[in-house]
Parts: structure tokens; C-alpha cells; sequence
């Protein structure tokens, strides 16, 4: 074995990867070599420093160094663009050139795995929770169906929040005393503005959503004066 | 020297076991990566302890003590903000290892290569001066060297030699072929070397 | 080019020959399983008037629906439809109907029920409503939007925008991270383990509860009903507690500096309080710049904040 070839096996000697026969060449060169032992026991003695450095210690501040960044980092993340924020939730970085086109694309399949029917009380296999008991939510006509109940249901819930929104109403109208002018005529255009919007809502569930927007607006208004157009809700 | 002499002085392989200088981290990974996205404060706040010292450590021996806070603030948040997205191909110990040394390096790049000597592959195999003693002043002397390195060597040497990971983990958080860390080590140590002069071994 | 493949699961296995009996209802389970064609599922809808809906994340592609149905008869059940609408764009919709178009007796709604779990891939976003059944999701990262007219919402371990609205069933949210918006008109909200950017609640006629809070900008309202809650304050944060005839009570884990103002018929915001010019309370904890702002305010009911270092 040559100097060259020692010192090029020296970092594995020493780690002790070299098993057998290849380290005991290695042992055997060194013996011999005078300038290759150096170079070993230099080798060995900085491994050894480096091992016995002395562990560092975070400072106490670092945590909260931490912190200050991630509130940093999501407060820019509600800057950003709601578009951008559905397109990182989307497009995971991990996954590289994931097109969202469609021309061709074939439509996910829907497999029937299992299905069966009993009478009587039901075997306990999949787990779902115990069912609830179904309130009546307007008093049912004898001869009532199902689909029937299930849209009045529905209006009876739009109308909840229709008295909802009316019982706030009440309660700026009592607060608003002590309003100045433009304020009175900014919360008036503003809830103007909500009831045409719910106006022009589909029945059913998008006119519910217009009518939460109100409520939350007379909320705001009622409770701390807030006026202010930004005060919306989805 | 006589024979006996001699075989005294051999310097001794060690095992090729990884010696972490701190204790193992805890099994059960999946429960607190799972209880930290969800932004759980006591799980995060017990993910920080438990790798802080690794991270702020390798931080520390990359970019130097001046910036190493820092730089160790920019891993933790890219480890919060990245859990979600972490698929736990590797454990989580690589994968926070692999943040901490990638923002290093980065970190250096971005602040140029200042203390660095240009990278000479061609290492020079001549005999080294003579031996002189251990001192205590050999951990000062080693961590300006390590200063001085190649941002890559520093790594690999803060990896394998300074936290003790193994070659297989080194490989891993480097993103190479354990062939290549290997050799890297071997040059990292040679390049150390140079810089230091002799180290002494102690009689 | 956008195709949608309706897949009604009718379900035509034979009926058991028994004679109908009192509280003996047919009942019929089925498990149907949807793959992605490419792409993973970006969102799935689940519209169930007609019972429970439970959704539960989990680490796959697919998407699994285990359909329940109870109704006191065949005929009955036969009317008792779940309709599943793959779209290319990744959306999936599932929506439970009474057939109206066949020649059947009318059963009331009281009678029949259709309960739904849906597993799903964590990544998708959720939009679900029912009517008087439970909604029930977890583990899921997408966040979603979850509507209720008076049964109980229940969300538990999600993170993203967290949309919630219920008339009168009761609302908890359980380990949600990220952004949450929650309101009820009559009915209590309850939060346990909230975080990330933003925490809004509101209830008309009901109580809000929280606890282990940390969003770093809370709005929490009522016109009625008391307001209750222990929460840590994010750096640079934002509380605003506000009731028009309930009691609020904050108590605050602080680690940085903190601005409290209070107002209400009686306020309590600890022993270094003063008053404003304008009649509010204030006091301040901690030095440092840019502290967290928390203001607590009732029209009729009292204010008390406790901090906790």
C-alpha cells in the first residue's frame, strides 16, 4: 500500500468502516510510515476535537424570535390574494406541474362497494353516531310528505333570520339616539344596501347567507357604533 | 521507534456508530407533528426545545455566532409553516436537519463568502510538520478553522463530526450519495488539517 | 369541456319477507367509494336535509361515502335517494333527496332519515349543510363552510378558513388552526384550542365560550348572552369582546405588552385601571412597542379581564 492509498483510506480507517483485511492493511502502512501516522493521529485528534466542542446553547430570546417571524409570515399570508391562497392549498409545492386544465380529462369513477338492506333493529357494523330525533320545526299536516315539510323547513329557517335581523333593528334604534348625522345616514345607506342584496338572493340558502351579512352589520352597529362600510360578513 | 512504541501511538479506529451529543428524540414523531399543525402552543413549544440546541448549534458552526440567531429563527418558522406540506418520507429529526443546513448554506451565500478560501480539490499529500502537544486552547483553535472552511466542508463536518450523525443520515440532509459524503468528509478533514497546522495528541 | 357524471345510488337488493311492525323500520347501508381521474379532489359538497353528515379527513385520494337509511317501509325507502356528482375540476357533490316522482304515499320527514360519513382526502375543502342533523368534521386542512339550521355543529382538528353559521344548534370548534369564522343566532358557541390569524364568533341569542384561544386578531359578539373567555395574546394582536346586554370576562395569558380598554356598567381591569376622558376604562401590562390592543365593551352587562403572566 502507498502513502497515496493510506491517506486516501485514512477517513474510513478511522471511523472504523474499514473491516478485515482492508483496515489491518491500513494498520500495517502505518506501522511502517512515519509521516502517514502523523497524518492519522492529526486526523484522529481533530475528529475527536470536533466531537468534544463544546455544545452551544440557544439564547433565551430565540423563541420568542421565532414567534415575532411566524406572526410576520401570517400576517402576510392574509395580505396575499385569496386567489394565490386557494392556489398554494391547490398546488401543494410538492407537486410539480400539476395542470388544472381539463381538455380529455377523464371523470372520476364512482365504485358501489357494498350495499345491503335489513328490517329491524340495525347489526352494529359501520358506526354512526346515534341519529338524532328530527324536530318538527312547523306542526306537520296530516298526510304531509317529506319534500313537502323539508321546504317549509326551509322558509321557516329564512324567516328566523328575517326576525332576527328585525329584533336588532329594534336594538340600534334605541342606541342610535346619541348618533350624530352622517353616521345615522352611513348605517341607513349601508342596510339599504344589505336588504336589496337580499332582495336579489336566490331562495334558500344564498338569501340566508345575505341575511347573516345583515345581522352581523346591525350587530356591529347596535353593540359599538361601528358604521363603518368594512364591517361586512360572508 | 521501536515496534511497541509504535503500536502505542496508533491513533484507534472508533465505531462507525452515530454518538448524538444530545438525547434521542422521541418516538412518537407523528402525534407531535400532528398536534403542531394543528398549531397546538404546547406542541410546538415542545418541538422548539426538543431540536433547538441541534439547530441552533449547526446554525452556529455554518454561518458563525453573530448570525446564527437568526438564521436559527428563519428554520423554526420554515419547520412550522412547512409541516403541513411534510409527507414524513424521512423522519422528522432529517428533515429539520436538512431546513437547518439548507438555510445555512443559503444564508452564507446570500452574505458572501467572506471567510471562505477558494476550494482547492487537489489536496496536497505532504508530510506534516512535526507533532505538537494538545492543547486547551484546541477547541478555539478548531472553531476559527472551521470558520475558514468551505461553506460545504463546514457542513459536512458539523454533521458527521461535530453532531455525530451517521453517514446515512449526513447523506440524507445533504441530499447526495453516501459515497459523496464520505469522500466530502475526507476532504473536509484534510482541508481542516491545512488550516490548523499540526494538532497535537496527548502522550 | 366540463362533464358531470350524475351517479344515483339506487340500491335494489331484495327486501327482506317480514311483516311491518312497530318500530321496526328498514334500514339500508351502502358504501360507495369515489377515485380521483388525475388530479386530487379539490373540494367535496354535501347537501343533507334529510339527517347526519360526518366528515373525516384521512390520508388517501379517494373519496368513501357510507350512506344510512331508515325508513318505515320499502316504498319509503326507495324514495330515499343520495345523488353523487363527480366534476373534472376536482369538485365532488353529494346531495341526499325524496323522490317526489313516484306514486307513494306521503311519509312525513319525521319518519325517514338519510346519515352520511364521508371520508376524505385532507386537502379538500368542505362545503356541508344540513338541516336538523348533526355536522360533524374532522381532520381535515382545507377548511370549509359549514351550515346548520338547528342542529349541532361540531368541528374538531382542521386547519384553513373555517366558515361555521347555525340558527339554533349548538357550535363547537375544537383544535381548528388557521382562520375561523363562527355565528349562531340562537345557540351557544364553544372553542377549545383555537389558532392562527383570525377567530371570529358571533351569536345573537346564545353564550361564548372559549378556551386556549391564540388567534392573533379575535372578534367575539353577542346581543344576549354571556361572553367567556381565556385565551393568549398573540404579538401585535387584536381582541375585541363586545356584548349589547351580556357579561364579558377575558382572561388573558400575555407574553409580550399588552393596551386593555373596558367598558360597560361595571369594569374591573385589574388594580391599575384609569379612566379616560371619554369613559372608558384602560390599563397596560408590559413595556415594548406595538403592544397587543384588547378592547372589551358591553352596553349592559359588565367587563372584567383578568391577565395572566
Amino acid at each position: 500500500m502507498t502513502c497515496g492509498e493510506a491517506r486516501a483510506k485514512l477517513t474510513a480507517y478511522l471511523d472504523g468502516e474499514l473491516e478485515g483485511e482492508r483496515g489491518s492493511a491500513v494498520r500495517g502502512h502505518l506501522r511502517t510510515c512515519g509521516a502517514c501516522r502523523q497524518a492519522a493521529t492529526d486526523e484522529a485528534a481533530l475528529r475527536d476535537g470536533l466531537r468534544d466542542l463544546p455544545p452551544v446553547d440557544p439564547p433565551s430570546s430565540l423563541w420568542a424570535g421565532v414567534q415575532a417571524r411566524l406572526a410576520q409570515a401570517e400576517m402576510a399570508d392574509a395580505e396575499r390574494p385569496a386567489w394565490r391562497r386557494a392556489l398554494a392549498r391547490l398546488v401543494p409545492s410538492r407537486f410539480v406541474g400539476v395542470q388544472l386544465g381539463f381538455a380529455g380529462v377523464a371523470v372520476a369513477l364512482a365504485v358501489l362497494l357494498l350495499a345491503w338492506r335489513v328490517r329491524g333493529p340495525e347489526p352494529a357494523r359501520i358506526a354512526l353516531p346515534a341519529p338524532t330525533p328530527a324536530p318538527a320545526p312547523a306542526p306537520i299536516a296530516a298526510g304531509s310528505d317529506v319534500t313537502d315539510e323539508l321546504a317549509a323547513a326551509a322558509a321557516s329557517e329564512t324567516k328566523g333570520y328575517a326576525d332576527t335581523a328585525a329584533e336588532l333593528l329594534a336594538d340600534v334604534a334605541h342606541e342610535r339616539a346619541h348618533w350624530s348625522d352622517d353616521h345615522k345616514q352611513a348605517f341607513d345607506a349601508r342596510v339599504a344596501e344589505l336588504n336589496k342584496q337580499i332582495a336579489a338572493a336566490a331562495d334558500g340558502r344564498p338569501r340566508q347567507k345575505a341575511y347573516r351579512a345583515l345581522i352581523r352589520y346591525l350587530q356591529r352597529a347596535a353593540i359599538r357604533d361601528d358604521v363603518a362600510l368594512a364591517g361586512g360578513a360572508p | 521507534m521501536t515496534e511497541t512504541a509504535v503500536a502505542d501511538s496508533l491513533p484507534s479506529p472508533v465505531l462507525a456508530e452515530p454518538r448524538p451529543r444530545v438525547p434521542a428524540v422521541l418516538a412518537d414523531d407523528a402525534q407531535l407533528i400532528a398536534a403542531c399543525r394543528r398549531g397546538e402552543a404546547r406542541a410546538m413549544e415542545m418541538l422548539y426545545h426538543q431540536y433547538k440546541r441541534r439547530v441552533f448549534g449547526m446554525a452556529h458552526r455554518i454561518v458563525g455566532p453573530n448570525d446564527a440567531e437568526e438564521v436559527a429563527q428563519e428554520v423554526f418558522v420554515r419547520v412550522y409553516r412547512g409541516l403541513a406540506a411534510f409527507r414524513g418520507d424521512s423522519a422528522l429529526s432529517t428533515w429539520i436537519y436538512r431546513l437547518t443546513v439548507n438555510a445555512a448554506l443559503s444564508y452564507l451565500a446570500r452574505r458572501g463568502r467572506r471567510q471562505e478560501i477558494p476550494v482547492d480539490d487537489s489536496l496536497s499529500e505532504v508530510a506534516a510538520p512535526p507533532i505538537a502537544e494538545r492543547d486547551p486552547g484546541l477547541a478555539a483553535r478548531i472553531e476559527t478553522a472551521l470558520g475558514q472552511l468551505p461553506a460545504g466542508y463546514r457542513a459536512i463536518l458539523v454533521l458527521h463530526d461535530v453532531e455525530g450523525l451517521s453517514h446515512e443520515e449526513c447523506a440524507e440532509i445533504l441530499e447526495c450519495r453516501v459515497g459523496t459524503c464520505k469522500s466530502q468528509l475526507h476532504k473536509a478533514r484534510a482541508r481542516m488539517r491545512e488550516i490548523l497546522g499540526t494538532i497535537g495528541v496527548s502522550r | 369541456m366540463k362533464l358531470a357524471i350524475a351517479i344515483v345510488c339506487a340500491l335494489g337488493a331484495p327486501a327482506l319477507a317480514q311483516p311491518a311492525a312497530k318500530d321496526s323500520d328498514v334500514v339500508e347501508r351502502a358504501r360507495v367509494e369515489v377515485a380521483p381521474a388525475g388530479h386530487p379532489f379539490t373540494q367535496v359538497a354535501i347537501d343533507n336535509p334529510l339527517g347526519d353528515v360526518r366528515i373525516v379527513g384521512y390520508d388517501g385520494a379517494a373519496i368513501r361515502i357510507e350512506t344510512h337509511k331508515r325508513a318505515p317501509d320499502e316504498d319509503a325507502l326507495d324514495r330515499l335517494r343520495v345523488s353523487l356528482v363527480p366534476n373534472p375540476d376536482g369538485t365532488v357533490r353529494i346531495a341526499t333527496f325524496a323522490d317526489k316522482t313516484r306514486e307513494s304515499k306521503p311519509v312525513p320527514a319525521s319518519a325517514v332519515r338519510i346519515d352520511l360519513v364521508v371520508y376524505a382526502p385532507r386537502g379538500a375543502k368542505v362545503d356541508a349543510s344540513v338541516i336538523a342533523g348533526k355536522l360533524e368534521m374532522e381532520g381535515m386542512d382545507a377548511g370549509g363552510e359549514l351550515d346548520a339550521a338547528s342542529g349541532p355543529i361540531s368541528v374538531k382538528n382542521v386547519s384553513g378558513e373555517v366558515w361555521t353559521h347555525s340558527v339554533s344548534g349548538a357550535t363547537s370548534l375544537v383544535q381548528v388552526f388557521g382562520s375561523v369564522d363562527a355565528a349562531t343566532i340562537s345557540a351557544d358557541v364553544d372553542l377549545d384550542t383555537i389558532g392562527g390569524e383570525r377567530l371570529v364568533a358571533s351569536a345573537n341569542r346564545g353564550r361564548i365560550a372559549g378556551r386556549r384561544v391564540r388567534a392573533r386578531d379575535i372578534e367575539l359578539t353577542t346581543t344576549e348572552g354571556k361572553i367567556l373567555l381565556e385565551a393568549e395574546a398573540a404579538l401585535h394582536g387584536r381582541l375585541v369582546i363586545s356584548s349589547l346586554r351580556g357579561d364579558v370576562e377575558l382572561r388573558l395569558h400575555r407574553h409580550g405588552p399588552i393596551v386593555v380598554r373596558g367598558a360597560g356598567t361595571k369594569v374591573d381591569l385589574g388594580a391599575a385601571a384609569r379612566t379616560l376622558p371619554d369613559g372608558w376604562m384602560m390599563s397596560s401590562f408590559g413595556v415594548g412597542d406595538q403592544p397587543a390592543l384588547v378592547e372589551l365593551r358591553s352596553r349592559y352587562g359588565t367587563v372584567q379581564f383578568v391577565a395572566i403572566d
